[in-house]
């Protein structure tokens, strides 16, 4: 007769058995039991019983398995780590079958919370208007034509905090970028090494890579302020971010548009010489299929092309780049197979929506 | 804590250390320009960490044997595309990151069609059209109007969101989904 020794594991990267870490009991990296407010927990019921559904092709006496957890979760908050350990042991759950069941129970664990974000509180509801909800604000009760209750627009003020925000975001995305290149460049054992070294004798290429990150972020910081210069000023018209205020103007290709000394002048008397953190946008985009299917004078215009600051010209691209569902197109290639009337009204449309434009 | 909210989570702690890091890098001061930057470094490592994560949820749930039973099949596929739509939008919203963004999709993509294949059809989004949250009932409706599934239902979802939800991911997602069935002619036509 065979007999079974039933035990824990180690906690490691690659730990297939169940092991006791100060974050609770896992079963290879995903909790049973779980550590909330310096208090050990046992998960609920369903959930233990789904993960080990997943994790293991036979059934558990799920009663004698929450017991256990229970008995460990007790020990646990008892401080007795021995008594926990035993508790552990008598639960007879075995080695999970290899990395694969390993990842697959992660996974699992992954969609459960997920579920679950349903009833948490930073979920985003089915809103309802309220005067006092900045992100859906409502007329007040008594509002006469019987508004009251219901959605209003929302006002230059509010859109302009909006806008600030989406900044953020960006500047915010910028940096990672800056942040995971340097990573990569450096790997974190360097990067974390190269740090008392600065301003001393180090390795050239390791200071080149630090110093070449840092004056990314000083350039970030000069867009992030032409940005925000531009927004404190809330949605704009077309007419002041276009580059011609004295009629219109087309050229034959962008490069033409850029090399035009009528441009240039424009351009410098508009918005001062280039290095501002600003960038041209075309409200129809010029490359694509459309480079290919409309004439170069309707795309290259002073009705078409508007100056706007980097970060909120990184923030309408985001917005093409944006993958249609249910398609493998992007909003960039599939607006590209629609007329140019619609290209330039969506093209104005995400303008408003980002809160750039009137 | 979930992924999307981890996101946030994260998303706000980077954006507390960009706040105070612009000015030290603004300063002559390389050590504590060093040391912010090697933060920074921490945070981005756990974002990426916490979108693997997300990302491998989903290939996981994809590429699991085909023996389970139908009904649990939808069910985890469901499960799949709820959070996929929350974990892509949570990216697009949180970090403009729109190639984590496109890679949830394309996972969504294959969801789509893996239930296509099954008894009930795509039509077995229609459940999430009720889902609190308009992320989640956004990309459902989209789904289904692009391959003209019960408009009459999912119209109003899209146009409702297109209404309340301004400038996010759950709003420009209804938007065009609108605007391609108004503009591919789908109107008066039933499948």
């Amino acid at each position: 007769m065979i007999h079974h020794l039933w035990r824990l594991t180690e906690s490691s990267e690659s730990n297939l058995g169940l092991t006791i870490t100060a974050d609770g009991v896992l079963l290879g990296r995903t909790p049973l039991v779980e550590r909330r407010d310096e208090q050990f927990v046992v998960r609920d019921r369903r959930e233990v019983e789904r993960l080990l559904r997943r994790a293991y092709p036979i059934e558990f006496h799920i009663d004698r398995v929450m017991h256990g957890l229970a008995n460990v979760a007790a020990a646990l908050n008892a401080n007795d780590r021995c008594l926990a350990h035993i508790a552990a042991v008598h639960l007879r759950i075995p080695d999970l079958a290899n990395q694969s069941a390993r990842a697959d129970l992660k996974a699992e664990d992954v969609l459960i919370k997920s579920m679950h974000s349903n009833s948490d509180p930073h979920q985003r509801k089915v809103q309802k208007a309220s005067p006092d909800d900045p992100e859906h604000p409502g007329w007040p009760a008594g509002t006469e034509g019987g508004l009251g209750g219901k959605f209003r627009p929302k006002t230059e003020a509010e859109i302009t905090v909006e806008t600030k925000d989406r900044i953020r975001r960006i500047a915010m995305r910028r940096a990672l970028r800056i942040g995971a290149l340097a990573i990569l460049r450096l790997g974190g054992e360097t990067a974390a090494n190269a740090i008392p070294f600065l301003g001393f004798a180090a390795d050239v290429a390791t200071v080149a890579d630090l110093a070449y990150a840092i004056s990314e972020f000083k350039k970030l910081a000069n867009d992030a302020t032409a940005a925000i210069a531009f927004v404190e000023k809330g949605p704009q018209n077309l007419e002041d971010l276009q580059v011609s205020s004295s009629g219109y103007e087309e050229f034959s290709s962008y490069d033409e548009f850029l090399k035009d000394s009528f441009g240039i002048e424009l351009m410098a008397k508009r918005f001062g010489p280039a290095g501002d953190g600003s960038q041209y946008h075309h409200i129809v985009t010029q490359g694509g299929e459309n480079a290919d299917n409309i004439p170069p004078e309707q795309l290259q215009n002073t009705d078409t092309i508007i100056r706007l600051p980097t970060l909120l010209h990184e923030a309408v691209n985001a917005e093409y780049l944006k993958p249609k569902r249910g398609t493998g197109m992007n909003i960039y290639q599939w607006l590209q197979t629609q007329p140019y009337e619609v290209q330039r009204e969506e093209g104005l449309r995400i303008l408003r929506d980002l809160g750039i434009l009137k | 804590m979930n992924v999307d909210a981890s996101i946030s989570h994260l998303g706000e702690k980077l954006d507390e250390w960009l706040g105070k890091s612009l000015s030290t890098f603004g300063s002559q001061d390389r050590l504590a320009q060093g040391k912010t930057l090697l933060r920074g470094f921490e945070i981005a490592k756990e974002l990426n960490r916490v979108k693997a994560d997300g990302l491998t949820a989903i290939n996981t749930l994809l590429s699991r044997p085909n023996s389970v039973s139908e009904g649990e099949l939808v069910s985890s596929l469901l499960n799949g595309f709820e959070f996929g739509a929350k974990l892509a939008d949570a990216l697009h919203d949180e970090l403009l990151d729109t190639d984590g963004e496109t890679k949830v999709v394309r996972l969504m993509n294959e969801i789509a069609s893996r239930l296509d294949a099954t008894g009930s059809g795509r039509a077995i989004l229609a459940v999430l059209l009720d889902h609190p949250d308009a992320r989640v009932r956004a990309s459902a409706g989209a789904y289904l109007l692009i391959v003209n599934l019960m408009p009459e239902r999912v119209l109003p979802v899209l146009r409702e969101i297109e209404e309340k939800e301004k400038g996010n991911s759950a709003y420009f997602t209804a938007h065009w989904a609108l605007l391609g069935w108004e503009l591919e002619g789908k109107h008066g036509k039933t499948t």
